[in-house]
């Protein structure tokens, strides 16, 4: 039995796999069939992040919001992908303790194409929103993800 | 072979002083940083901390836990368990930290060699990674602004198991990306709700 930390895991790890399969240059090389683990369909990963009783989770589902946001237009179903993202930002709003519906507002309406973009504005909606201080200015900018070759 | 993966992440962050992010960067804080990925992360003096078995984990130096590394750098060795997709590898990086300064905290590792790795079916394997460097970098922008810029970068390439190398290098194409971001979510959301 694979310990929450590994499901965990196995699910953000999911998540990043099905943002990047259709991708340009990635296609090929993440070809399903031939990866030695099996990735775990978008639903399965937001049940198993959604069920976790432990608080810990708060990373794991932070990483798999921003990283669906990132790549939504990659995602498939942009209905059936806009409802795995609400319930993963109910979970993420029960423990964080922030407007779950405020929150998924403001993601669902990052359209950026660019995906560092859309990436950084989903991490400066859940920053702003965790801020207890409730600062004026997110403390972040410029956030860039280079793959060299 | 594969060429290896190479990948790099950053972000400029407002900090007080780099000071506060000498926690966040420190490799041996890997495995409580950045649980999604790391099981063990510490250091220990050199290669006569190994086991003759590499399925035993080298003995942790309790007093290479607690110094302050950047104010003393030294050449160290750095012990990780790490797991993806099902698979564990028990990593020895070769690590140099720079003497901070007071505009920058950096880093760099490289592999010193690869003890196992234990698969999804069960089977464990010696080695499993034979490029595996990088660095970690806080900069201060130097212009009178609290702006810090944060550099991860990361190469690596898998050898184990060898019936599906290829395959495997393509599952890092998820892995990196995901780890070089778990570290900046780190870094970003320091401050916040610790839970």
């Amino acid at each position: 039995m694979a310990s929450v930390h590994e499901q965990w895991s196995l699910a953000v790890t999911s998540i990043y796999y099905h943002g990047r399969k259709k991708q340009p240059g990635l296609t090929e090389v993440l070809d399903q069939a031939g990866l030695p683990f099996t990735p775990w369909p978008l639903e399965k990963c937001v049940g198993v992040l959604s069920e976790a009783r432990e608080p810990l989770v708060l990373g794991a589902l932070r990483m798999a919001i921003a990283d669906i946001v990132r790549n939504r237009g990659h995602l498939g179903d942009a209905k059936f992908v806009d409802e795995q993202l609400a319930k993963l930002v109910q979970k993420y709003g029960d423990v964080a303790r922030v407007d779950a519906a405020a929150v998924k507002e403001q993601l669902l309406g990052i359209k950026d194409a660019d995906p560092n973009t859309a990436y950084l504005k989903a991490l400066a909606v859940m920053h702003k929103a965790e801020d207890p201080h409730e600062s004026a200015v997110v403390p972040f900018a410029n956030y860039k993800a280079t793959r060299h070759g | 072979m594969a060429k290896p993966l190479d990948y790099q992440n950053s972000i400029d962050v407002m900090v007080n002083s780099v000071e506060e992010l000498k926690p966040i960067l420190d490799p041996r804080r890997w495995s409580e940083n950045a649980p999604l990925l790391w099981l063990q992360s510490y250091l220990v003096r050199d290669e006569r901390a190994l086991a003759d078995d590499p399925g035993v984990a080298p003995e942790r130096d309790e007093e290479l836990a607690d110094e302050d590394i950047w104010d003393e750098p030294r050449p160290a060795l750095l012990f990780e368990e790490v797991m993806f997709g099902g698979f564990r590898y028990r990593n020895l990086l070769a690590v140099t930290f720079e003497h901070q300064t007071a505009d920058t905290i950096r880093f760099r590792y490289t592999e010193d060699h690869c003890l196992t790795t234990h698969t999804p079916d069960g089977q464990d394997l010696t080695g499993g990674v034979d490029v595996d460097s990088g660095h970690s970098e806080a900069k201060a922008k130097g212009d009178g602004s609290k702006v810090v810029t944060i550099t991860i970068s990361k190469k690596v390439r898998f050898s184990q198991p060898a019936s599906f190398r290829e395959r495997l290098n393509a599952l890092a194409e998820m892995v990196v990306p995901l780890a070089l971001d778990h570290w900046l979510h780190t870094v970003i959301f320091r401050d916040l709700r610790k839970l």
